[in-house]
């Protein structure tokens, strides 16, 4: 690994220790991939059994779509709004901050 | 330094993450003023016994809702990959900042969506008291999320005391956010009137549609009486630079402001004098127009307290290039491209000027300027001497005050001015330019003159602005060939006279003919 292009340690502090932020970064990150996971796989189940159900005129696979198709756009509006954390502390609060130890509750510390 | 730069060809970064941030803005204000007002206007449903107001909430729950839970979603991720792509730095630094004000934003964010999700889906399925519960949860919420963001974002133009204390806090609550979070209610409470507005006109014609239409028009007075007390607080806040940019130091800034202004004062004419006056008179067209208009002013509005923020990406710690502002004079010793993790080359040399100037460009300019796009800088060197660009570079935060310093040492603010000047390839040096007019003509002032426009006209006029006749008044050839030698010691801001000897003789004789001619007559040449 070439050093010289890992970035220097952001000279604010973080504001927790490092394992609280990677506790939080791991603990937000399962929390989005639940909904997501009824989304992805929801959604192809759904359209199967749609697809399926309609060829063969099985009315009991198509309610069970339909049903299904129902919870999509509430586990779509929770996919996104808990993957929010992703972008702030799982990207930018760990990575570069392994080897950064320092950190004040207070806010920047000494810089 | 940290990070590789992501070039965006002609759009350049900045407007990337304008052209995402705008939407935004405009929709998340607009959906936090329609919570707010979808639990007030079936409240007065509820409690005056008005079930057209019950049911003109009910009918824009969904549009609510969708924008919130879509478009305001989908666009507030879209800015966090364009600002980290953009300003990984200053992303870095906020979030290192302010990591658990954006955790105190998201649980708010959860509230809002699940309230608004409960709100939506439970019309007519839950009894009418929780309902107004739920309501007035979505809209608490909502508003909440700009009660918190909105420290973050002024905190980035006036930080305060922050840049000694470093505090949460402090930096939080930072001059300008009262005024700020007052602005932003008041237009979200606007924003929510015009869509109302919109959904009334389309209304059958007759006393709901009237009723509706001035009711919608009531939620733009408190933008119309808040706005200009709580605008001149914020502008009272900032920084004394920004400041003098609104009042007419960035031109851009000022129109941005006017229009602001202005384009607010038609909507809230049209409120009162059309919507509330003459309900009757509002028809679709109308009221999308002045939605539009809606639109326009937060477009100018955002645009220009982005750009009041300049030379900072946060006022007083970070420059737009992502220099920290106590590492400037390190980085003028031991230059930009060794302190750059990913530059091509790590020194400036004559040999490899122009390659070393390309990416001091990338590292020094390229936050805001692009070459041959949005602020490009082939156009903005157009003309200039490859000599005049370095002195522009040298005191490029005084004489563009919304600059910052050049952050380079000398070597590379020379390669630098090698790769500008080299931009446009047929304007002709300086030097030729004068040699070409002396074959031209023998006259003294005429070749006199033909200097002046290649050394002076830059920055001065003859007679109008900077007018170069009131400078040289009384003059003689002797005393101006004398001060052509020490330009820059009579004005810091002027770069030195590097011509020939005989052209600055001529050159003498010019000024030392306009100083003492009248203007009629000297006027002419």
């Amino acid at each position: 690994m070439n050093e010289a292009i890992i970035p220097s340690i952001d000279p604010i502090a973080l504001p927790a220790p490092v394992w609280l932020m990677q506790f939080l970064s791991g603990l937000t990150f399962v929390f989005h991939v639940i909904p997501m996971n009824v989304v992805l796989g929801g959604g192809v189940v759904a359209l199967v059994l749609a697809v399926r159900g309609t060829r063969g005129s099985q009315d009991l696979y198509v309610r069970l779509a339909g049903r299904m198709a129902s919870v999509l756009p509430v586990a779509i509006a929770m996919t996104i709004t808990l993957g929010v954390p992703l972008c702030y502390s799982f990207r930018r609060c760990t990575a570069p901050c392994f080897t950064h130890r320092r950190f004040s509750w207070r806010g920047r510390g000494s810089v | 330094m940290n990070y590789p730069f992501w070039d965006v060809p002609l759009l350049g970064g900045g407007l990337v993450i304008a052209l995402i941030a705008i939407p935004h803005v405009f929709v998340s204000h607009f959906a936090i003023g329609g919570g707010i007002f979808l639990a007030w206007t079936e409240r007065i449903g509820i409690r005056k016994g008005k079930p057209e107001y019950i049911a003109f909430a009910k009918r824009n729950t969904l549009f609510f809702v969708l924008m919130t839970l879509v478009f305001g979603a989908v666009t507030g991720v879209g800015i966090w990959f364009s600002i980290g792509l953009v300003h990984p730095d200053a992303t870095s630094a906020l979030i290192h900042n302010f990591v658990f004000g954006w955790a105190m934003e998201w649980v708010l964010f959860l509230v809002e969506i699940a309230a608004a999700l409960l709100y939506y889906y439970g019309w007519d399925r839950v009894d009418q008291k929780t309902h107004q519960f739920i309501g007035w949860a979505y809209a608490g919420a909502a508003w909440g999320s700009l009660v918190v963001i909105n420290g973050i974002l002024a905190f980035m133009l006036t930080p305060g005391r922050w840049v000694e204390t470093g505090g949460f806090w402090t930096g939080f609550f930072n001059p300008s956010y009262f005024p700020s979070v007052l602005i932003r209610t008041c237009v979200c409470l606007a924003l929510a009137g015009l869509y109302a507005l919109l959904m009334a006109s389309r209304e059958p014609a007759g006393e709901t549609h009237d009723k509706l239409v001035r009711y919608a028009s009531t939620w733009l007075l408190p933008a119309f009486i808040g706005l200009p007390i709580f605008a001149a607080w914020f502008v009272f806040t900032l920084p004394s630079l920004a400041q003098d940019m609104f009042m007419g130091r960035a031109v851009v800034l000022t129109i941005f402001a006017a229009l602001s202004l202005g384009i607010s004062a038609i909507i809230f004419a049209f409120a009162y004098l059309i919507a509330y006056r003459n309900p009757q008179s509002v028809s679709t067209p109308v009221a999308l127009l002045f939605l539009v208009l809606g639109l326009a002013v937060t477009g100018v509005t955002e645009f220009g307290r982005e750009a009041a923020r300049k030379p900072y990406i946060i006022y007083d710690y970070m420059y737009s290039n992502a220099v920290l502002k106590r590492d400037v004079a390190r980085l003028q010793q031991e230059g930009v491209l060794r302190n750059a993790k990913w530059a091509l080359v790590s020194k400036a040399t004559p040999q490899n000027a122009l390659i070393a100037g390309r990416e001091i460009f990338t590292l020094a300019c390229a936050h805001c300027h692009t070459v041959d796009g949005y602020n490009g800088v082939r156009l903005l060197v157009k003309g200039w001497p490859e000599p005049f660009i370095e002195h522009q570079l040298t005191y490029l935060d005084q004489l563009k005050g919304f600059m910052p310093p050049f952050v380079g040492n000398p070597e590379e603010r020379r390669a630098l001015a090698k790769w500008l000047a080299s931009l446009n390839p047929s304007a002709l040096p300086a030097r030729t330019a004068a040699a070409a007019t002396d074959s031209l003509s023998a006259d003294p002032l005429a070749r006199g003159e033909a200097a002046y426009s290649v050394h002076c006209a830059n920055c001065h006029t003859i007679d109008g602005r900077n007018a170069i006749r009131q400078h040289v008044k009384g003059w003689t050839q002797s005393i101006a060939y004398e001060r052509l030698g020490r330009l820059e010691s009579l004005r810091g801001y002027m770069p030195p006279y590097e011509g020939p000897e005989a052209e600055r003789q001529a050159l003498a004789a010019w000024l030392a003919s306009i100083g003492n001619d009248a203007p009629a007559a000297g006027g002419a040449r």
